[in-house]
């Protein structure tokens, strides 16, 4: 499951690094569209547009990652499932170990 | 509402209402509140639009008639190609002038049934937009695909003779195949670039809905 779940993720194409940062933003509590643009230009520096907010929400929608939770309000918040949190953990996890190989041959060099 | 103008509010509405109407039904709101609430400048409205285009590509994929349109298109671009090599390179490097229609013929027909063996072994005859050669073609075949198209390129470029085909009128079905050749390679080399819009992340894999959750 581990490296098919990460790769599903990398299925994205061009939605697959937004879609990353939104399964992270939800990772520790429900979040609405405004509050994960916020989270994420924290954590990175970078603002997410409408167009590819949304383009990733409803495409991880679409594979259950996220779900939407009821609310009258048109700011509806989502929330990680646990299949979500499968792919986001494996993928996190690649990227470690990509990245521990990076350092560690930079730090050879 | 940090920054925003009504202005350009209503040309965030202006594109939305060109998305798919299913998008519209399930987002268009919380992305309106979304403007709202955080503005909407001249890139995020750029933005929306790209979105919409990616939408409307990604709808227009969906659909059950484009879809094997295309697979056929993608099968015959791909089955072509072998043909037109050998015939040319055989009249090429030994001399052989053996009709190109008569090998084309036979070596599409077994490369054509050889995919659709393994298009039906895989359930996916939704055609992979962008790249087509790896939803029918395996890897090393893929490879194999990519310097067969590139040698069929180069030699109808080398050879005078295509030129005076052109020329004097050869059956059109004949000429297709420098451009059928030409439009697969550049789609194939293309095919994982970012701004190549028509993309393998816009397709629906198996098994997944095709429409967002909260939608009847």
């Amino acid at each position: 499951m581990t490296k098919k779940a990460a790769n599903s993720l990398a299925d994205l194409g061009r939605f697959s690094e937004p879609a990353l940062l939104v399964l992270i933003s939800l990772a520790d509590e429900p979040k609405h569209g405004y509050a994960m643009t916020r989270d994420i230009e924290q954590m990175t520096g970078q603002r997410l547009g409408p167009g590819t907010l949304y383009g990733a929400i409803a495409r991880l929608e679409e594979r259950k990652w996220i779900e939407p939770l009821q609310s009258d309000d048109r700011r509806r918040p989502y929330r990680l499932t646990g299949t979500g949190q499968r792919v986001l953990r494996a993928r996190l996890d690649a990227l470690r170990a990509v990245t521990k190989a990076g350092q560690s041959r930079l730090a050879e060099s | 509402m940090i920054g925003h103008t009504p202005r350009r509010l209503r040309v965030a509405r202006i594109i939305l209402r060109a998305y798919p109407l299913s998008w519209r039904t399930r987002y268009e709101q919380e992305v309106l509140a979304l403007l709202e609430d955080g503005g909407a400048s001249a890139w995020q409205l750029l933005d929306l639009a790209r979105g919409c285009a990616a939408a409307r590509v990604r709808t227009i994929g969906r659909i059950p008639t484009v879809q094997t349109v295309g697979a056929i298109l993608a099968l015959w671009l791909i089955s072509v190609g072998p043909g037109f090599v050998v015939g040319r390179a055989l009249r090429w490097m030994v001399g052989w002038d053996l009709p190109f229609e008569g090998i084309g013929t036979i070596l599409a027909a077994v490369v054509f049934a050889r995919l659709m063996w393994l298009a039906r072994r895989n359930a996916r005859l939704n055609l992979d937009w962008g790249d087509p050669g790896r939803v029918f073609l395996g890897p090393w075949e893929s490879a194999v695909w990519r310097v067969l198209a590139f040698t069929a390129v180069s030699l109808t470029m080398a050879d005078d003779r295509s030129l005076d085909a052109f020329r004097t009128g050869l059956p059109v079905l004949r000429l297709m195949f420098t451009p059928a050749l030409l439009a697969s390679l550049w789609v194939d080399q293309h095919a994982h670039r970012p701004w190549f819009l028509i993309h393998r992340g816009l397709t629906r894999p198996p098994n997944v809905p095709t429409r967002p959750l909260g939608l009847s």
